[in-house]
């Protein structure tokens, strides 16, 4: 009797797996879809589930129904918001890296490539400095992006010919060399009981990083709008003469693009610091993955941007608890690595 | 019936003057072929024919309308190009590639139709490169890369094809099987075929009329046996005309 028993089962399962497969078919990126799913809300439950304090899971259930109690407020007050601007930040820095990617038509562009973060770095050091509260600091941050973005824009613009993403980049990296040097200045010249936060703030730290909803709504209405140009951005990935031959209008499309890229880099420097690598290694890991397509790599960016920052913030916070890492430290730990096996492989492809 | 007719165009690039005064009509079913020295100005006035450019003075119609007149996404429906280099920037797989051929056809702003994706698909398999579908583009050879650079072109399916040196990378096998593809395109489904080659040989059998870059933007244009005779051809390029015996 067992034998038919177990070779029914075997059969359900062939049937099972060959509907899989059909549907793995018929939805090619259903797989990667449930990858990043999964990962999300994994990175966001470990989040909120480890630090520094140990949070058992009944009293993590418990919790849910106990408003004044101790682990709710560790939990819903400290841990989820900073989970929430964890995920956002990295959402927002591989949503940028992607679209700046492709403006430059460099797999190798980053958010800070054209020195946004140098600004908001400059504004929150002299914030720092002044001993300003941490909400004011990511204000004068925000500001110091923007009118670093002004600087290149006006900058970058050659008469009669527009923008072009070879101007924006080269001017984008001689602005970002004159921001370094007064950032090291300033370094140099404050008083050292400022020095710790702002070396922290340079790395990339969520530690003061305030929950507020214009940073869900910029990563929401970014999404869709570079979503609503997928298909121009993956003519326009094919290069400048071919996108223009296809009838792209290449000017309008570059100057769209650096313009929500760089918002999107000048809100989450204002969150939470120069965060590297996250631009940098999460598009280009998708494209490695799955291929070149906006329409799969722009959201597939932020699901697994927001995991990786989610996840590297959590290790930062517990690795050496009840002491408190730079997250950009782990993410170039975690994010440099990984990002060499992928190349490895991609190049043996 | 397609027409493209330039009249008095001139083209000048810092102060030299690549096209002057050139007055030309392209009818349907003809295959035209640029031939020059390099740097003669052949690329900047295909792009030019493609309405990519726009510093110049004289004109450029399209069935009587201007083609600066025409919106871009509408022209690309008209006229399309294939560029001289072939390299591409990201790992996207050829299909995904092939499809933005289908980019000024397309009325849904995030879906491929279905009929779109067949049409790639077939493309793909006229250029023989239908078993590479799922291939990442950057891993492609050159040849092969060449060859979706042409897929591309076919896919947008344009009036007027213009292509910057389609033979390039390609074995001497493939360079008669792509002209005689697009030969028998213009003769077939009445389209205008205009290309820079550098093959005297190829461009005797292949084109019917010819646009020849003469010194300092004098361009001589007609029929190609008007055109391609062993004076002339001495004349511009004496050294590979004595080192190769060619028989026109």
């Amino acid at each position: 009797m067992a034998k038919p028993k177990s070779s029914t089962k075997l059969a359900q399962i062939d049937t099972l797996s060959s509907t899989m497969k059909q549907k793995i078919q018929r939805h090619p990126y259903f797989l990667i879809w449930s990858f990043l799913a999964l990962t999300s809300l994994l990175s966001i439950l470990l989040s909120i589930s480890f630090g520094s304090t140990h949070v058992t899971w009944s009293q993590w259930t418990g919790s849910l129904f106990q408003p004044h109690s101790l682990q709710h407020t560790i939990i819903f007050k400290l841990r989820l918001p900073r989970t929430i601007c964890a995920f956002i930040t990295g959402g927002l820095l591989a949503l940028a890296g992607a679209l700046m990617q492709t403006l430059f038509r460099n797999p190798l562009a980053d958010p800070f490539i054209l020195g946004i973060s140098g600004g908001a770095a400059v504004m929150s050091l002299i914030a720092i400095m002044l001993g300003l509260a941490a909400s004011h600091i990511a204000l004068w941050a925000f500001v110091g992006s923007l009118f670093s973005i002004y600087l290149v824009m006006v900058l970058a613009r050659v008469r009669k010919r527009g923008w072009s993403p070879l101007h924006l980049l080269l001017t984008g990296v001689v602005v970002a060399t004159g921001w370094s040097a007064i950032i090291s200045l300033i370094l140099t010249i404050s008083p050292d009981n400022y020095l710790h936060s702002m070396l922290f703030w340079l790395m990339g730290d969520l530690s003061y990083a305030k929950f507020a909803w214009w940073q869900p709504a910029v990563l929401i209405v970014s999404l869709i709008a570079s979503l609503m140009l997928a298909k121009p951005l993956n003519v326009l990935a094919q290069g400048d003469l071919s996108a223009r031959s296809l009838g792209i209008d290449t000017h309008k499309l570059n100057f769209i693009l650096f313009i929500i890229s760089s918002l999107l880099t000048s809100a989450a420097v204002s969150i939470a610091g120069t965060i590297g690598f996250v631009g940098l290694i999460v598009p280009h890991m998708l494209r490695l993955m799955v291929g070149s397509d906006h329409r799969i790599i722009l959201p597939a960016s932020v699901l697994l941007g927001g995991s990786l920052l989610t996840f590297a913030d959590t290790l930062a916070r517990t690795l050496v608890a009840p002491v408190q890492l730079p997250v950009g430290i782990v993410t170039a730990v975690i994010g440099v690595p990984s990002f060499l096996i992928l190349l490895q492989r991609g190049y043996q492809k | 019936m397609t027409a493209l007719t330039i009249q008095d165009l001139t083209i000048t690039i810092e102060e030299r003057t690549l096209v002057d005064q050139l007055s030309v009509e392209f009818l349907d079913s003809q295959v035209w072929g640029i031939l020059g020295s390099n740097g003669a100005g052949k690329t900047t006035l295909l792009h030019t024919i493609a309405g990519l450019r726009k510093n110049q003075t004289g004109t450029i119609q399209l069935n009587n309308k201007d083609i600066f007149q025409i919106k871009a996404k509408r022209r690309a429906k008209k006229i399309g190009l294939l560029r001289q280099d072939g390299e591409f920037s990201f790992p996207s797989t050829v299909l995904e590639t092939a499809l933005i051929g289908r980019y000024p056809h397309q009325k849904n702003w995030f879906y491929d139709e279905e009929k779109d994706i067949e049409f790639a698909k077939q493309i793909l398999e006229q250029v023989g490169l239908s078993q590479f579908e799922h291939r990442t583009v950057t891993n492609l050879s050159g040849g092969e890369k060449r060859k979706l650079m042409l897929a591309i072109l076919l896919i947008q399916n344009p009036d007027i094809y213009l292509l910057d040196e389609p033979t390039n990378h390609l074995d001497m096998q493939q360079r008669v099987q792509m002209l005689a593809r697009l030969t028998k395109l213009a003769q077939q489904q009445h389209k205008i075929v205009i290309m820079i080659l550098h093959d005297i040989h190829l461009m005797s059998h292949f084109c019917d009329h010819i646009i020849l870059f003469e010194e300092q933007g004098k361009i001589r244009t007609g029929k190609c046996q008007d055109i391609l005779n062993k004076a002339t051809l001495h004349r511009l390029f004496p050294i590979y005309m004595k080192e190769n015996c060619i028989n026109l």
